[in-house]
């Protein structure tokens, strides 16, 4: 065998590594079962930011932000797995009021003191 | 001496902190009014900010591999590949862009570390665990940083002594006869004065030998490195950082029935014996102007001594490396702060005695200046231009330009370009102490004794370019990263290392050409909330002008692919399982075997971790799940004192499934 033209046995692979990567891109990309809605969720920090977001990411869940300034949170869900009472309750849960929900005390009591956006608020 | 040094010097640390601590009258701490921007943190990320394609490696991506030591770091980073050097001695290499580790530039908090003897032992005395984490540039780097770093920079950041974790521990057992023992003490002695004590401790006590060669597959022996750092804030901004290092290896191997200490003259059992004992100390000394925070002087000084003595059956290699390094640099603007320029002045000294059948001495001296400028023109277009002047000892005086352009047209995508040269001595036994596991003859072309030059060959000079590509996407409202990257280095001058005849190693000056070709495709993509994906695909082209010809370098695979997936349970149970697979490399020539190319393969590793109050953490995996070994690895292993042994045609991987568990404290 010549050694010095070697190699180009195996880049026969190649093509199929791309096959793959082009599907991560294309099989996601139909989607019509999707909801955008943007709800007040009370919080204080960086956090709260995780905590809140963390909570809503229940299966249906796709995306969901939490604005510290704005207190309010986007979520992008798939309404037939999820609703969003359902992620409401997750966000209550956890301790977080929100527009429609107010969380337990005993899950409030549950937070951090930073967190305890109650009573005070974080520096800004 | 060494260790009583290191002694001393804990027990002062020990004593001089408690003193401290009693007298502690400084304020409480007053609680800042920050505000903290997390964002949801890769472990890897590419900076679209920096003008040079910078990777930032985080400390948590090191957890996710059972990562005991730099060179053990990179399993879940398909930018660096790893392997054995030789089937005695335990050591493994790193390669970047297909080229050597020597080749790329690492650094310990910007200072250069692993010169010169240590190019590959050096990767082993830095224990993951201290890592916070690493910054990996790929192509020439930064002129402010020397001439060397042709294929990259990988700069390690430490465990900082005034971060808030007092206590750190980790203990690390693997089923092939491995512990470990990490531990980092930190110290807050006033607001401004901090300190920490960083340990670490390696014993390999069993004897294996999982692909049945009669060698034992890892060396047996200890390991021990021992750091202390002090990092003071001083008045009008200043900062000052001492540091010391010192590191010890006693490693000990060959074949299975060799006793440590038996003497190989009576040829009755072939063994390996590696002594290595290092100290490094290092000082930086640094001020930003607050009033002016463009404005910043600094100073970084460093002291090196190594000492090692090796013997592979009878071949006996010593050396000794005293180093000193100097850097000040000095960074002003033009007019706007989007115009840096930093200039300074280094001095390099290395001073290396080695004995390996004669004696190679040099002391190489350089001095240089350097000037860099940071130009920012909008948002989309910055560079970066450098350019060095250096004088040495035995090149005279050569210069090193370097350029960088980042070109971001939006925000989800950036472009950049680097340029550069750079210049290094080989430091040629060191770097090919694998050969020395095996009965070749070394043939040096050149006249040591009677040329100026180290081992009486050239410098090796090479420019490098590179482009790459990194694309911020969404799919399915969750983040991807993609980023296509190609680099090109060309050596103009360049020390050859021929193995292509089976019994010989030749040693020359190039003759022609040299060229290493590097692509990568990376991909990154969140499959879902808290399940990740990285696939990567490598092509590399490296051909050297042999003097039998242009061949592809040895032991290069011309193609890797890389699966990474990392998932984390909402009870913070971190999985992790890696897809690494590598393809066939090209085998010299050996005794009664003809050139071949090597079997491709497929490692497999996998990880689970379980974090409990952010205080404790155990963790559990496997490596080489799939028990893939390079069999036959040695050549003529019933006979290792005939002409064809040899030890250091390797491959593959050559130590089986190893289980693995540990444990980590983190006290606050």
């Amino acid at each position: 065998m010549d050694l010095n033209k070697l190699y180009l046995h195996d880049m026969k692979l190649l093509p199929l590594l791309f096959v793959f990567l082009l599907s991560a891109v294309y099989v996601p990309a139909f989607q019509s079962d999707i909801k955008q809605d943007t709800i007040g969720v009370r919080g204080n920090c960086s956090m709260c930011k995780e905590r809140i977001e963390e909570a809503c990411y229940v299966p249906g869940v796709k995306k969901a932000t939490w604005n510290a300034r704005n207190q309010t949170l986007v979520v992008i869900y798939k309404p037939s797995k999820v609703s969003l009472q359902k992620i409401v309750a997750q966000i209550a849960i956890a301790g977080h009021d929100s527009d429609s929900l107010k969380a337990s005390d005993a899950s409030y009591k549950k937070l951090p003191d930073c967190c305890t956006y109650r009573s005070k608020s974080c520096p800004k | 001496m060494f260790s009583k040094v290191a002694l001393i010097f804990s027990c002062l640390f020990l004593w001089t902190s408690s003193a401290w601590a009693q007298q502690d009258t400084m304020p409480r701490t007053k609680t800042l009014k920050d505000v903290r921007v997390r964002h949801k943190e890769t472990t890897t990320k590419i900076d679209s900010k920096s003008i040079q394609q910078v990777a930032l490696i985080s400390g948590k991506e090191l957890l996710k591999a059972a990562c005991c030591n730099l060179s053990e770091s990179f399993e879940t980073t398909p930018s660096i590949d790893v392997s054995f050097t030789d089937a005695v001695s335990g050591y493994k290499q790193i390669q970047l862009l297909g080229l050597a580790s020597a080749n790329t530039l690492i650094t310990r908090e910007n200072i250069p570390d692993n010169r010169g003897l240590a190019a590959i032992t050096g990767l082993s005395l830095t224990p993951g665990t201290w890592i916070s984490s690493m910054q990996l540039s790929k192509g020439t780097g930064s002129v402010v940083n020397g001439f060397e770093s042709l294929a990259g920079q990988l700069n390690v950041e430490w465990k900082k002594p005034f971060d808030n974790n007092r206590f750190y521990f980790n203990a690390y057992q693997n089923s092939q006869g491995r512990s470990e023992v990490n531990a980092i003490w930190a110290k807050k002695v006033t607001n401004k004065i901090s300190t920490n004590l960083l340990a670490h401790y390696k014993n390999q006590w069993a004897k294996m030998d999982q692909n049945k060669d009669g060698f034992t597959d890892q060396p047996l022996g200890d390991q021990w490195v021992l750091s202390n750092r002090w990092i003071i804030f001083l008045q009008r901004d200043w900062e000052v950082q001492v540091g010391a290092k010192f590191s010890k290896i006693d490693n000990w191997g060959g074949q299975l029935n060799y006793e440590k200490g038996e003497d190989q003259s009576n040829r009755l059992h072939w063994g390996y014996l590696s002594n290595l004992q290092r100290a490094d100390y290092w000082m930086k000394i640094g001020k930003v102007f607050a009033a002016t925070p463009w404005k910043s002087i600094g100073i970084q000084m460093s002291y090196v001594q190594h000492d090692e003595k090796n013997s592979f059956g009878l071949t006996a290699y010593s050396a000794n490396q005293r180093s000193n390094y100097v850097n000040f640099i000095y960074q002003t603007k033009f007019k706007t702060t989007d115009q840096v320029v930093r200039m300074g002045m280094s001095w390099q000294q290395d001073k290396i005695n080695e004995t390996f059948y004669q004696t190679f001495q040099r002391n190489e001296k350089v001095l240089g200046v350097f000037s860099e400028a940071t130009l920012v023109f909008s948002n989309a277009w910055s560079l970066v231009a450098g350019m060095r002047l250096d004088h040495h000892t035995n090149y005279g005086f050569f210069t090193t330009p370097r350029l960088h352009v980042r070109y971001a047209p939006n925000p989800s995508n950036t472009f950049r370009f680097s340029l550069g040269k750079a210049l290094r001595t080989a430091s040629l036994l060191s770097e090919q102490k694998a050969y020395m596991a095996s009965n070749r003859s070394w043939i040096l072309h050149n006249d040591a004794q009677t040329s100026i030059n180290p081992y009486g060959l050239s410098p090796e000079v090479a420019w490098n370019t590179g482009f790459n590509w990194n694309k911020k996407l969404e799919w399915d409202y969750r983040p991807a990263a993609l980023s296509i990257e190609c680099y090109k280095s060309i050596f103009t001058q360049q020390v050859v290392v021929d193995i292509e005849q089976y019994n010989e190693v030749h040693l020359y000056n190039l003759q022609g050409q040299s060229s290493a070709t590097a692509l990568q495709v990376q991909l990154d993509y969140e499959l879902a909330h808290h399940l990740d994906l990285r696939l990567a695909y490598k092509y590399y082209d490296v051909r050297i002008d042999y003097q039998s010809g242009t061949k592809q370098k040895p032991f290069i695979p011309s193609n890797r692919m890389f699966v990474n997936v990392a998932y984390q349970t909402r009870n913070k149970i971190k999985l992790d399982a890696t897809w690494n697979w590598v393809g066939s490399k090209r085998v010299p020539i050996a005794y009664q075997s003809a050139a071949y190319l090597s079997p491709a393969f497929a490692q497999v590793a996998f990880q689970i971790s379980k974090e409990y109050q952010k205080k404790y953490e155990w963790y559990l995996g496997v490596e080489n799940a799939l028990n893939y070994m390079q069999t036959s690895a040695i050549i003529l292993p019933q006979s290792p004192f005939d002409p064809g042994f040899d030890a250091a045609l390797i491959w593959g991987p050559l130590m089986g499934r190893s289980v693995y568990a540990g444990f980590r404290l983190q006290i606050k």
